[in-house]
């Protein structure tokens, strides 16, 4: 992946901006197509987040009514999807008013890989090989390894490996600084290849 | 440059996201290095992995339909400002809490009438039960031949706050089959037809008399007294 060049100027090339803006005039119909564009991304990076479907829907609406209830004050200083992201990461991480009231995250994510898939997590360090798993259940395995991420380093990887941000534009969207993402992925990633080399087939050990 | 130094850049060098003269290190090293080389094949394995978190089971469209729906009028964000619209209104939120009460008025024309409707109504009670109240209370002790309709006023009063307190409120408007109580009885004869309509329409006019400090400027054995007397005279 190329970083990207991000300019602090007004983002004529970008046309979300350009719905954004026509939502701020007052046009609802520009902010429904913003929505559809973007619901999808949305709803996948609060899935994986909070790793459970019923919460996901809810932080994703509320990201999008956050950004409706914003756009008095938007100013196309960076591309849309990159405030949009912002304003989601702002929500995983630093808002839990949204989901007041609602079972604990841990709780939900518990609740629904135990019902799917039957593994024994108790000693991760003698997991089976990569062939004698179901790819599915290898995705609970990895579900719940990201899960086990701090919330911050979590953000970060779906950001980049999911969204497809660049480190640049992760910073950008976390709001720090490109060397402290650089960091954040590298912990994140150290993390997940320890808890999943177990899986890996022979040719990356013989390497 | 050593292994721990290669190794910090490894998984930056596995995304892409090395500048040219690191990037050239790195290579150079890996050339010679196969356990840096098992390590960066590692981390891009594992990376590589993570695609099978997959998609979101069972997506579709509904974010945006009840997006749109809220924004259209249906919001639940809409009940928790009303929630807090009273104490809003009332200057009783710290700054924290009032900014998005008053940012969501500036978007939200159904929550701003419902501001400016709670803001009536409190200038309402304000003129018509405060300055009655506390001249009843004050002059509770005075002397005899002006306590009797004093004593009537505040405990008509007091009555019409306890009754609400106990959410009895709906008497006003479904008195047709029960019979409100006399106390009740006398302190509807004490409301105006404005007010009795507030009553009628407001229930959270308990929280407006109680923000209004009517209750607390009276004890509860002022009003058990008050309403006591009331009910006899
Ligand atoms: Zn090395
Ligand atoms: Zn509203």
């Amino acid at each position: 992946m190329v970083p990207r060049e991000v300019k602090e100027v007004v983002r004529t090339d970008d046309p979300d901006v350009a719905l954004m803006l026509l939502c701020k005039g007052g046009d609802d119909v520009a902010f429904s197509q913003l929505v559809e564009k973007y619901e999808d991304r949305v709803l996948g990076l609060a899935y994986r987040y909070l790793g459970d479907r019923g919460l996901a829907e809810d932080m994703a609406q509320e990201a999008f009514l956050r950004v409706y209830r914003a756009r008095g004050r938007y100013e196309p200083r960076a591309k849309f999807s990159t405030w949009l992201y912002r304003i989601v990461v702002n929500l995983a991480l630093n808002e839990l008013r949204w989901q007041r009231g609602r079972p604990s995250v841990a709780l939900a994510v518990k609740t629904e890989t135990s019902s799917n898939v039957n593994i024994d997590h108790t000693d991760s360090g003698l997991l089976p090989p990569m062939e004698t798993l179901e790819k599915e259940e290898l995705a609970v395995r990895i579900r719940e390894i990201v899960m086990e991420l701090p919330e911050n380093q979590r953000i970060a990887i779906l950001l980049n490996k999911f969204e497809d941000l660049s480190y640049e534009e992760t910073a950008e969207a976390m709001e720090m600084s490109v060397a402290a993402v650089k960091s954040l992925l590298t912990r994140a990633r150290v993390k997940i290849k320890e808890r999943l080399l177990p899986y890996l087939g022979e040719d990356v050990h013989a390497m | 440059m050593r292994c721990e130094e290669i190794r910090e850049l490894l998984v930056a060098h596995a995304d892409g996201e090395l500048d040219d003269v690191e990037r050239e290190r790195v290579d150079s090293h890996l050339a010679n290095c196969p356990a840096c080389r098992r390590e960066r094949a590692a981390f891009e394995s594992t990376g590589n992995l993570l695609s099978l978190l997959g998609p979101v089971p069972g997506a579709g469209r509904s974010i945006s339909a009840r997006v749109m729906a809220t924004v259209r009028g249906e919001d639940p964000w809409c009940g928790h400002i009303r929630r807090e619209l009273t104490a809003f209104v009332d200057g009783e939120l710290t700054e924290a809490e009032a900014r998005p009460v008053r940012e969501h008025l500036a978007t939200c024309a159904a929550c701003a009438a419902e501001s400016r409707a709670l803001e009536r109504t409190g200038d309402a009670l304000r003129a018509w039960k405060l300055p009655s109240m506390r001249i009843g209370l004050a002059r509770l002790f005075a002397p005899p031949r002006a306590r009797g309709r004093l004593l009537r006023f505040a405990a008509a009063l007091a009555a019409a706050c306890l009754l609400l307190a106990v959410g009895i409120a709906f008497f006003v408007s479904e008195s047709g089959t029960a019979t409100p109580p006399p106390g009740l009885l006398r302190a509807m004869e004490m409301l105006d037809p404005a007010t009795l309509e507030i009553l009628d329409q407001d229930p959270g006019l308990l929280e407006i008399v109680r923000d209004l400090e009517l209750l607390e400027s009276v004890t509860d054995e002022e009003v058990a007294l008050l309403t006591l007397n009331g009910s006899g005279g």
